[in-house]
């Protein structure tokens, strides 16, 4: 269970986040609203440990969850707004890299079985700076799915999908929930946010209601 | 861990092929410039040519440096390396890594070029020529990845990143045309031990410094 104590962020003078509380179950999906700037993707951010917080503390299952720095981040996921692959390497590359980080068996046959999964055309051997927005989201989802983590953190996971590709988030983010793993989700698709999230919450002045 | 961070960089930089050819291009340019500038006797080139050398190799470690950690920054590929099981002193050491090996395969095309170019009579003693460039690419690497993993996020780091380097690289650089100098002029290893030593120091120092504090200067 991950739980948000008091977690204070300030930039400067602007407090984006201000004793943000929040808690989240074992197999359970929690979507996050609010508006732009809100501080939604710094929230994630922090979470999974890209950025610093200035004050609070993020426990997972009660232990902090930065005391031991690589334990923790093994059972963590984070996918952005942004990819957070490398553009020059195809997707086959990036997502051995991947695997091979996280302690995974990156084997040809296993990724590109996950690459076919998302509906990434894995014989193509061009860097995935040539993808799509659509296409790297699928990439991003096929991260996700080559990862044993115990938690994901998504960032405006439906922008850039076309229908096909939603449906298939959509698909995943069920079959993730059945296996009891848990998710936080940041969105501004309420609609989508609402059918699939077991529970929505709304960061509004810095903290979540 | 190591090797796969290693094979990423190296891949990406036999990928995009950014790096080194800009490197030894514009090495090349400033070699030519160099050899129609200057004319001087052999025994006078001795003196003066190690400052070229490291002024050069100064400059072109500069675009290895910055593009190490720049090309981190498309598609927020940093996020996967800062979120994901990996100790950072391990992500320290593998960009220090990879900046050295382009470092050190430009200046192995660059120096016979150089050499060419300018009419050097002799290097002096090689090995020990190669030891003194190994031990000031390793400090240029280290200080330039400590440096451009704390200015990364910087709007301006292309400006932060030599404005913050060269001050810090001016001792090494001294003791790195000091030592060439000696080298090339023949002298004896007590006559120049002491530039030898800074540079060592130096290794050392930033070496440890990047292990230890790289988690801090790059965590947003």
């Amino acid at each position: 269970m991950l739980s948000l104590i008091n977690v204070t962020k300030r930039f400067g003078y602007r407090t984006v986040l201000n004793r943000a509380c929040l808690e989240i179950k074992q197999g359970e999906a929690v979507g996050l609203l609010g508006k732009n700037g809100s501080g939604k993707s710094t929230l994630l951010r922090i979470v999974s440990r890209i950025l610093s917080y200035d004050f609070g503390s993020i426990l997972w299952n009660g232990k902090p969850l930065m005391s031991s720095k690589l334990d923790s981040r093994r059972f963590l996921l984070y996918l952005g707004h942004e990819p957070g692959l490398y553009p020059p390497l195809s997707a086959l590359e990036n997502l051995q890299l991947v695997a091979n980080i996280y302690g995974e068996d990156s084997s040809r046959k296993r990724i590109e079985k996950h690459l076919e999964a998302v509906g990434v055309d894995y014989s193509r051997e061009g860097p995935i700076r040539e993808f799509s927005r659509g296409m790297l989201q699928r990439l991003s989802l096929a991260k996700a799915s080559i990862i044993s983590w115990k938690l994901l953190l998504l960032d405006e996971p439906t922008t850039g999908l076309d229908s096909d590709g939603i449906e298939l988030l959509s698909y995943m983010v069920e079959s993730w929930k059945k296996e009891g793993r848990s998710l936080l989700v940041v969105s501004h698709d309420k609609l989508w946010i609402s059918k699939y999230m077991d529970r929505v919450v709304v960061l509004e002045n810095g903290e979540i209601n | 861990m190591l090797g796969f961070l290693l094979k990423k960089d190296l891949l990406v930089e036999i990928r995009s092929r950014e790096v080194v050819i800009s490197m030894i291009a514009f090495g090349i340019s400033v070699t030519l410039l160099y050899a129609f500038a200057f004319r001087p006797s052999p025994e006078l080139i001795i003196v003066f040519v190690p400052g070229l050398i490291w002024t050069l190799f100064l400059f072109i470690s500069t675009l290895a440096i910055h593009r190490s950690h720049s090309m981190e920054k498309e598609f927020d590929a940093f996020s996967l390396m800062l979120s994901a099981p990996i100790d950072r002193s391990t992500l320290f050491v593998s960009k220090s890594l990879s900046c050295f090996i382009l470092l050190f395969i430009s200046q192995l095309v660059l120096l016979p070029i150089f050499s060419l170019f300018l009419q050097i009579p002799s290097f002096g003693k090689l090995s020990q020529l190669i030891g003194i460039f190994f031990l000031v690419d390793l400090g240029i690497s280290f200080s330039g990845s400590l440096i451009s993993g704390a200015v990364m996020r910087a709007r301006v780091n292309e400006f932060l990143l030599p404005l913050l380097l060269f001050p810090i690289v001016t001792p090494l650089m001294i003791s790195a045309v000091k030592s060439t100098t000696a080298i090339m002029s023949s002298a004896q290893i007590s006559e120049w031990k002491i530039w030898f030593q800074i540079i060592l120091t130096y290794d050392i120092i930033f070496g440890l410094l990047g292990f230890l504090i790289y988690d801090y200067v790059t965590e947003e």
